[in-house]
Protein backbone atom coordinates (compact mmCIF):
# COMPACT_ATOMS: atom_id res chain seq x y z
CA UNK A 1 0.00 0.00 0.00
CA UNK A 2 1.39 3.36 -1.00
CA UNK A 3 1.42 6.00 1.68
CA UNK A 4 0.75 9.63 0.89
CA UNK A 5 3.74 11.82 1.63
CA UNK A 6 2.97 14.57 4.15
CA UNK A 7 2.35 17.80 2.33
CA UNK A 8 2.59 21.34 3.70
CA UNK A 9 -0.30 23.47 2.38
CA UNK A 10 0.68 26.95 1.27
CA UNK A 11 -1.32 30.14 0.80
CA UNK A 12 -2.78 30.48 -2.68
CA UNK A 13 -1.50 33.19 -4.94
CA UNK A 14 -4.86 34.91 -5.01
CA UNK A 15 -4.38 36.79 -1.76
CA UNK A 16 -5.99 40.22 -2.10
CA UNK A 17 -3.35 42.85 -2.55
CA UNK A 18 -3.38 45.88 -0.29
CA UNK A 19 -2.33 49.27 -1.60
CA UNK A 20 0.10 51.41 0.34
CA UNK A 21 -1.28 54.01 2.69
CA UNK A 22 -0.70 57.65 1.84
CA UNK A 23 0.33 60.34 4.25
CA UNK A 24 -1.89 63.44 4.50
CA UNK A 25 1.14 65.44 5.63
CA UNK A 26 3.13 64.54 2.54
CA UNK A 27 0.12 65.37 0.37
CA UNK A 28 -0.27 68.77 2.01
CA UNK A 29 3.42 69.60 1.67
CA UNK A 30 3.49 68.53 -1.96
CA UNK A 31 0.35 70.52 -2.69
CA UNK A 32 1.84 73.54 -0.96
CA UNK A 33 5.07 73.28 -2.93
CA UNK A 34 3.36 73.06 -6.30
CA UNK A 35 -0.33 73.09 -7.18
CA UNK A 36 -1.45 69.68 -8.40
CA UNK A 37 1.38 67.68 -6.86
CA UNK A 38 -0.89 66.55 -4.05
CA UNK A 39 -3.34 65.12 -6.57
CA UNK A 40 -0.42 63.48 -8.35
CA UNK A 41 0.64 61.93 -5.03
CA UNK A 42 -2.85 60.62 -4.47
CA UNK A 43 -2.87 59.11 -7.93
CA UNK A 44 -5.06 61.48 -9.91
CA UNK A 45 -2.87 62.86 -12.69
CA UNK A 46 -5.76 64.37 -14.64
CA UNK A 47 -6.96 66.41 -11.74
CA UNK A 48 -3.36 67.33 -10.94
CA UNK A 49 -2.92 68.74 -14.41
CA UNK A 50 -6.19 70.62 -14.11
CA UNK A 51 -5.15 72.18 -10.80
CA UNK A 52 -1.72 73.03 -12.10
CA UNK A 53 -3.15 74.74 -15.17
CA UNK A 54 -5.87 76.63 -13.31
CA UNK A 55 -3.89 77.81 -10.32
CA UNK A 56 -0.54 78.16 -12.03
CA UNK A 57 -1.89 80.15 -14.94
CA UNK A 58 -3.84 82.43 -12.61
CA UNK A 59 -0.76 83.03 -10.47
CA UNK A 60 1.42 83.66 -13.49
CA UNK A 61 -1.20 85.97 -14.95
CA UNK A 62 -1.20 87.90 -11.70
CA UNK A 63 2.57 88.18 -11.80
CA UNK A 64 2.52 89.29 -15.42
CA UNK A 65 -0.19 91.86 -14.89
CA UNK A 66 1.76 93.41 -12.01
CA UNK A 67 5.08 93.40 -13.81
CA UNK A 68 6.36 90.65 -11.49
CA UNK A 69 6.27 93.01 -8.55
CA UNK A 70 3.26 91.78 -6.60
CA UNK A 71 5.19 89.22 -4.51
CA UNK A 72 6.56 91.75 -2.12
CA UNK A 73 6.01 91.14 1.61
CA UNK A 74 7.07 94.67 2.51
CA UNK A 75 4.69 96.43 0.12
CA UNK A 76 1.80 93.96 0.10
CA UNK A 77 2.00 92.06 3.34
CA UNK A 78 -1.63 90.95 3.44
CA UNK A 79 -1.53 89.67 -0.13
CA UNK A 80 1.75 87.97 0.58
CA UNK A 81 -0.05 85.90 3.20
CA UNK A 82 -2.30 84.64 0.42
CA UNK A 83 0.67 84.18 -1.90
CA UNK A 84 2.43 82.15 0.79
CA UNK A 85 -0.32 79.54 0.50
CA UNK A 86 1.28 78.76 -2.84
CA UNK A 87 4.71 77.99 -1.45
CA UNK A 88 6.86 76.92 -4.36
CA UNK A 89 5.80 79.48 -6.98
CA UNK A 90 5.78 82.26 -4.42
CA UNK A 91 9.30 81.45 -3.24
CA UNK A 92 10.51 81.26 -6.82
CA UNK A 93 8.82 84.54 -7.72
CA UNK A 94 10.14 86.21 -4.59
CA UNK A 95 13.73 85.25 -5.35
CA UNK A 96 13.51 85.87 -9.07
CA UNK A 97 11.72 89.22 -8.98
CA UNK A 98 13.65 90.97 -6.23
CA UNK A 99 14.83 94.42 -7.22
CA UNK A 100 12.37 94.86 -10.05
CA UNK A 101 10.91 98.36 -10.17
CA UNK A 102 8.02 99.42 -12.36
CA UNK A 103 8.99 102.26 -14.68
CA UNK A 104 5.36 103.16 -15.23
CA UNK A 105 2.10 101.98 -13.62
CA UNK A 106 0.55 98.88 -15.13
CA UNK A 107 -3.08 99.26 -16.35
CA UNK A 108 -4.22 95.96 -14.80
CA UNK A 109 -2.07 96.10 -11.74
CA UNK A 110 -4.93 95.68 -9.24
CA UNK A 111 -6.38 92.80 -11.22
CA UNK A 112 -2.98 91.15 -11.20
CA UNK A 113 -2.71 91.45 -7.45
CA UNK A 114 -6.16 89.92 -7.16
CA UNK A 115 -5.21 87.07 -9.49
CA UNK A 116 -2.13 86.15 -7.51
CA UNK A 117 -3.98 86.28 -4.19
CA UNK A 118 -6.89 84.23 -5.51
CA UNK A 119 -4.44 81.66 -6.85
CA UNK A 120 -3.01 81.20 -3.38
CA UNK A 121 -6.46 80.78 -1.88
CA UNK A 122 -7.48 78.33 -4.57
CA UNK A 123 -4.41 76.28 -3.76
CA UNK A 124 -5.82 75.76 -0.27
CA UNK A 125 -8.95 74.33 -1.84
CA UNK A 126 -6.83 72.05 -4.00
CA UNK A 127 -4.86 70.86 -0.96
CA UNK A 128 -8.09 70.15 0.93
CA UNK A 129 -9.37 68.19 -2.05
CA UNK A 130 -6.19 66.11 -2.06
CA UNK A 131 -6.49 65.53 1.68
CA UNK A 132 -10.01 64.27 1.14
CA UNK A 133 -8.74 61.91 -1.51
CA UNK A 134 -5.99 60.72 0.84
CA UNK A 135 -8.55 60.01 3.55
CA UNK A 136 -10.75 58.11 1.10
CA UNK A 137 -7.74 56.17 -0.14
CA UNK A 138 -6.62 55.25 3.37
CA UNK A 139 -10.15 54.21 4.25
CA UNK A 140 -10.20 51.97 1.20
CA UNK A 141 -6.81 50.55 2.16
CA UNK A 142 -8.12 49.82 5.65
CA UNK A 143 -11.03 47.96 4.09
CA UNK A 144 -8.64 46.04 1.87
CA UNK A 145 -6.52 45.14 4.90
CA UNK A 146 -9.59 43.84 6.73
CA UNK A 147 -10.58 41.81 3.68
CA UNK A 148 -7.05 40.48 3.28
CA UNK A 149 -6.78 39.61 6.97
CA UNK A 150 -10.10 37.80 6.82
CA UNK A 151 -8.99 36.02 3.66
CA UNK A 152 -5.73 34.93 5.26
CA UNK A 153 -7.48 33.73 8.42
CA UNK A 154 -9.98 31.74 6.38
CA UNK A 155 -7.21 30.23 4.30
CA UNK A 156 -5.21 29.36 7.40
CA UNK A 157 -8.25 27.67 8.95
CA UNK A 158 -8.85 25.85 5.69
CA UNK A 159 -5.24 24.73 5.53
CA UNK A 160 -5.37 23.57 9.14
CA UNK A 161 -8.47 21.52 8.36
CA UNK A 162 -6.80 20.08 5.26
CA UNK A 163 -3.66 19.25 7.21
CA UNK A 164 -5.70 17.60 9.93
CA UNK A 165 -7.63 15.57 7.38
CA UNK A 166 -4.39 14.55 5.71
CA UNK A 167 -2.90 13.47 9.01
CA UNK A 168 -6.03 11.51 9.87
CA UNK A 169 -5.97 9.83 6.47
CA UNK A 170 -2.32 9.00 6.85
CA UNK A 171 -2.94 7.61 10.32
CA UNK A 172 -5.78 5.48 8.99
CA UNK A 173 -3.64 4.24 6.14
CA UNK A 174 -0.81 3.44 8.51
CA UNK A 175 -3.16 1.56 10.81
CA UNK A 176 -4.61 -0.33 7.86
CA UNK A 177 -1.12 -1.16 6.62
CA UNK A 178 -0.13 -2.39 10.08
CA UNK A 179 -3.28 -4.47 10.37
CA UNK A 180 -2.70 -5.98 6.93
CA UNK A 181 0.92 -6.75 7.73
CA UNK A 182 -0.02 -8.32 11.04
CA UNK A 183 -2.70 -10.36 9.33
CA UNK A 184 -0.21 -11.54 6.75
CA UNK A 185 2.34 -12.42 9.41
CA UNK A 186 -0.33 -14.19 11.46
CA UNK A 187 -1.52 -16.10 8.46
CA UNK A 188 2.02 -17.10 7.59
CA UNK A 189 2.75 -18.10 11.18
CA UNK A 190 -0.53 -19.95 11.52
CA UNK A 191 -0.04 -21.72 8.25
CA UNK A 192 3.46 -22.76 9.17
CA UNK A 193 2.28 -24.00 12.53
CA UNK A 194 -0.64 -25.85 11.00
CA UNK A 195 1.57 -27.62 8.55
CA UNK A 196 4.31 -28.27 11.06
CA UNK A 197 2.15 -29.70 13.88
CA UNK A 198 0.60 -33.01 12.86
CA UNK A 199 -2.25 -32.80 15.29
CA UNK A 200 -3.57 -29.58 13.87
CA UNK A 201 -3.55 -30.86 10.35
CA UNK A 202 -6.53 -33.13 10.92
CA UNK A 203 -8.47 -30.34 12.51
CA UNK A 204 -7.99 -27.94 9.66
CA UNK A 205 -10.49 -27.74 6.86
CA UNK A 206 -7.79 -27.51 4.26
CA UNK A 207 -7.19 -29.95 1.46
CA UNK A 208 -4.80 -31.90 3.69
CA UNK A 209 -7.78 -33.14 5.73
CA UNK A 210 -9.48 -34.58 2.69
CA UNK A 211 -6.54 -36.60 1.49
CA UNK A 212 -6.28 -40.32 2.03
CA UNK A 213 -4.84 -41.46 5.32
CA UNK A 214 -1.18 -42.39 5.31
CA UNK A 215 0.95 -44.42 7.65
CA UNK A 216 1.53 -41.40 9.76
CA UNK A 217 -2.23 -40.99 10.01
CA UNK A 218 -2.53 -44.57 11.11
CA UNK A 219 -0.02 -43.97 13.83
CA UNK A 220 -1.88 -40.88 14.81
CA UNK A 221 -5.12 -42.81 14.87
CA UNK A 222 -3.64 -45.25 17.22
CA UNK A 223 -2.38 -42.52 19.38
CA UNK A 224 -5.83 -40.96 19.35
CA UNK A 225 -7.34 -44.31 20.23
CA UNK A 226 -5.04 -44.59 23.15
CA UNK A 227 -5.95 -41.13 24.19
CA UNK A 228 -9.64 -41.94 23.86
CA UNK A 229 -9.20 -45.02 25.91
CA UNK A 230 -7.49 -43.00 28.52
CA UNK A 231 -10.29 -40.50 28.33
CA UNK A 232 -12.82 -43.26 28.64
CA UNK A 233 -11.15 -44.62 31.71
CA UNK A 234 -11.05 -41.13 33.11
CA UNK A 235 -14.71 -40.72 32.29
CA UNK A 236 -15.56 -43.80 34.15
CA UNK A 237 -13.93 -42.53 37.24
CA UNK A 238 -15.40 -39.08 37.04
CA UNK A 239 -18.14 -37.25 35.17
CA UNK A 240 -18.88 -38.21 31.58
CA UNK A 241 -17.07 -36.48 28.77
CA UNK A 242 -18.87 -33.92 26.72
CA UNK A 243 -17.66 -35.45 23.48
CA UNK A 244 -20.49 -37.91 23.35
CA UNK A 245 -21.62 -41.27 24.72
CA UNK A 246 -18.96 -43.66 25.85
CA UNK A 247 -20.13 -46.47 23.57
CA UNK A 248 -19.40 -44.43 20.47
CA UNK A 249 -16.97 -46.15 18.15
CA UNK A 250 -13.47 -44.80 18.48
CA UNK A 251 -10.91 -44.08 15.86
CA UNK A 252 -9.19 -47.28 16.72
CA UNK A 253 -12.19 -49.27 15.67
CA UNK A 254 -12.56 -47.30 12.46
CA UNK A 255 -8.95 -47.68 11.56
CA UNK A 256 -8.92 -51.34 12.54
CA UNK B 1 -17.44 102.41 -16.19
CA UNK B 2 -17.74 100.18 -19.20
CA UNK B 3 -18.01 96.47 -19.89
CA UNK B 4 -14.35 96.38 -20.75
CA UNK B 5 -13.57 97.19 -17.16
CA UNK B 6 -14.96 93.76 -16.21
CA UNK B 7 -12.76 91.81 -18.55
CA UNK B 8 -10.53 90.79 -15.68
CA UNK B 9 -13.45 88.88 -14.15
CA UNK B 10 -13.87 85.88 -16.53
CA UNK B 11 -10.34 84.52 -16.01
CA UNK B 12 -10.83 84.47 -12.27
CA UNK B 13 -14.24 82.93 -12.63
CA UNK B 14 -12.90 80.27 -14.95
CA UNK B 15 -10.06 79.42 -12.59
CA UNK B 16 -12.35 79.35 -9.57
CA UNK B 17 -14.87 77.23 -11.44
CA UNK B 18 -12.17 74.81 -12.52
CA UNK B 19 -10.78 74.35 -9.02
CA UNK B 20 -14.06 74.32 -7.14
CA UNK B 21 -15.76 72.19 -9.78
CA UNK B 22 -13.04 69.57 -9.77
CA UNK B 23 -12.91 69.41 -5.99
CA UNK B 24 -14.51 66.29 -4.63
CA UNK B 25 -15.26 64.87 -8.09
CA UNK B 26 -13.77 61.86 -9.79
CA UNK B 27 -13.82 61.02 -13.43
CA UNK B 28 -13.38 63.27 -16.45
CA UNK B 29 -17.06 63.46 -17.33
CA UNK B 30 -18.19 64.21 -13.82
CA UNK B 31 -15.45 66.80 -13.35
CA UNK B 32 -16.30 68.52 -16.63
CA UNK B 33 -19.97 68.63 -15.80
CA UNK B 34 -19.26 69.96 -12.35
CA UNK B 35 -16.96 72.67 -13.74
CA UNK B 36 -19.63 73.79 -16.18
CA UNK B 37 -22.28 73.87 -13.47
CA UNK B 38 -19.96 75.76 -11.15
CA UNK B 39 -19.10 78.29 -13.81
CA UNK B 40 -22.78 78.85 -14.62
CA UNK B 41 -23.65 79.24 -10.97
CA UNK B 42 -20.72 81.59 -10.43
CA UNK B 43 -21.65 83.67 -13.45
CA UNK B 44 -25.25 83.92 -12.35
CA UNK B 45 -24.16 84.87 -8.86
CA UNK B 46 -21.79 87.54 -10.14
CA UNK B 47 -24.38 88.92 -12.54
CA UNK B 48 -27.11 89.00 -9.91
CA UNK B 49 -24.86 90.60 -7.31
CA UNK B 50 -23.61 93.07 -9.94
CA UNK B 51 -27.15 94.00 -10.90
CA UNK B 52 -28.15 94.45 -7.29
CA UNK B 53 -25.15 96.68 -6.69
CA UNK B 54 -25.95 98.62 -9.86
CA UNK B 55 -29.59 99.11 -8.86
CA UNK B 56 -28.69 100.12 -5.32
CA UNK B 57 -26.13 102.55 -6.70
CA UNK B 58 -28.72 104.01 -9.07
CA UNK B 59 -31.30 104.36 -6.32
CA UNK B 60 -29.02 105.98 -3.79
CA UNK B 61 -27.03 108.00 -6.28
Amino acid sequence: MDLVAPTTPTLPATVPQVQARRSPFVAAVLGWLMPGFAQLYVGRPGKALLMLVAIGSLFYAGLALTGFTCVNPQAYSLEFAAHALLGGPTAAAYHLTQGIELAEPMPWFEAGRLYAAVAGLLNVVAICDALGDVIDHNRKVAGQMVIRQRFVLEREAEMARALEATQEREARELAAADAARMADETALLFGATAFSEPGLETLSDGPAAETAPTEQDDDLGRDDAGRSDAGRSDAGSSEPSSDGPSDEPTDEGRIG
Amino acid sequence: MSWSDLIWLPPVMIAVAMVLGATGRHGAREVTRSIVHTFIALTLGVVIVGLVIHVVAQVFA
